[in-house]
């Protein structure tokens, strides 16, 4: 086993929690929203806001650091489309994500809990969800990019 | 981009959304126990009943159909090689012990939680250790799937047989002090 080994598995690892996590939390979202019932709606935005800064933004931080190891260790060069479409890609859905998403969902989920459901609330929860998912669009562009390597 | 690169990145997105996706019920899991509302757990079990079938259950089905192609379209990879074999028989027991066990089972725990039954306190005790054992196994697959090791590397499977004991123990050991403090402390310790 070499090293460029143990660290595509905890590349791979990681960007799984991320990425896995992310698509089943939007199921999850789903059925949340579809059950009609408020408190849900707003117990699954409260555990969005738990969940993001606590398994989302760590993983992503591990899928960014062993990214940049493996570069190194495999001799990639940095100027290889897939790797820096890659920092890119994640530059671009962890900002979003951790430096807007999970804070709005928190703060939607707790007016909700407080206020009662309303129109405008559920609005708001309907953009941010549109955003999550256009980022998991974005993640699964990175994978595409990460696994067919154009260019190399 | 290949038909080869095509099945790879359909074989990895799928197993991004299977293992991702059971990790993440887990922290739902957790999420619901920790709130201490039994009507939430109950939620909870017939949501991922509903995500198991919908969601894991195909994922998991069309990442192995993928993988078989990507060994057939392979000119370097055969179903004799050891990965290959390792990777087959953890697929195997992960995906049946979901089918004919942890599907169903998190469905009935979840009407035992809304019943207010007794039973359910030590049963959704259960279903966790064994939900997270079946997660332990599925990171498993993805270390094998990623080393590729042989039966004559040793090191290697001993690192990954090791890894996954260690993350089992500390799952059981989980399991043993929320058993002690009863199912009701099950939230906080979990």
């Amino acid at each position: 086993m070499t090293s460029y080994e143990v660290w595509t598995f905890a590349h791979i690892a990681a960007a799984i929690v991320w990425i896995g996590g992310a698509v089943v939390a939007q199921v999850f979202g789903i059925l949340a929203k579809r059950s009609g019932d408020p408190a849900r709606s707003a117990s699954f935005g409260r555990d969005m806001a738990f969940i993001g800064p606590k398994v989302f933004l760590p993983s992503s931080l591990v899928v960014l650091v062993t990214g940049a190891i493996l570069t190194e260790d495999g001799n990639w060069d940095w100027s290889e489309p897939f790797i820096w479409l890659g920092i890119v890609g994640w530059a671009i859905v962890a900002f979003t994500a951790f430096a807007f998403l999970t804070r709005a969902m928190g703060r939607a989920g707790a007016r909700m809990a407080s206020e009662g459901p309303s129109p405008e609330i559920a609005a708001e929860v309907e953009r941010l969800v549109l955003l999550a998912r256009v980022l998991i669009l974005v993640l699964f562009a990175v994978v595409f990019v990460m696994v067919v390597k154009p260019g190399t | 981009m290949t038909w080869y690169t095509f099945l790879l990145f359909a074989h990895v997105s799928l197993a991004v959304i299977w293992v991702g996706g059971g990790l993440m019920m887990q922290f739902f899991g957790i999420r619901a126990q920790m709130s201490g509302d039994p009507s939430r757990f109950a939620t909870l079990g017939e949501d991922i009943e509903w995500i198991a079938n919908r969601v894991f259950i195909p994922a998991s089905l069309l990442a192995f159909v993928s993988g078989v192609l990507l060994v057939v379209e392979s000119d370097f990879y055969g179903f004799g090689d050891d990965w290959i074999v390792i990777g087959l028989a953890l697929y195997a027991t992960t995906f049946l012990a979901g089918l004919l066990f942890l599907g169903p089972e998190s469905a009935r725990v979840g009407k035992l939680t809304a019943e207010g039954s007794p039973e359910a306190g030590p049963r959704t005790l259960r279903l966790l250790l064994l939900s997270r054992l079946d997660l332990v196994l599925l990171f498993l697959m993805l270390y094998d799937m990623t080393v590729k090791p042989a039966f004559a590397d040793a090191a290697s499977i001993l690192w990954g047989v090791a890894g996954a004991a260690v993350a089992a123990g500390l799952v059981y050991w989980r399991y043993r002090v929320a058993l002690a403090q009863g199912p009701a402390a099950a939230g906080a310790s979990s």
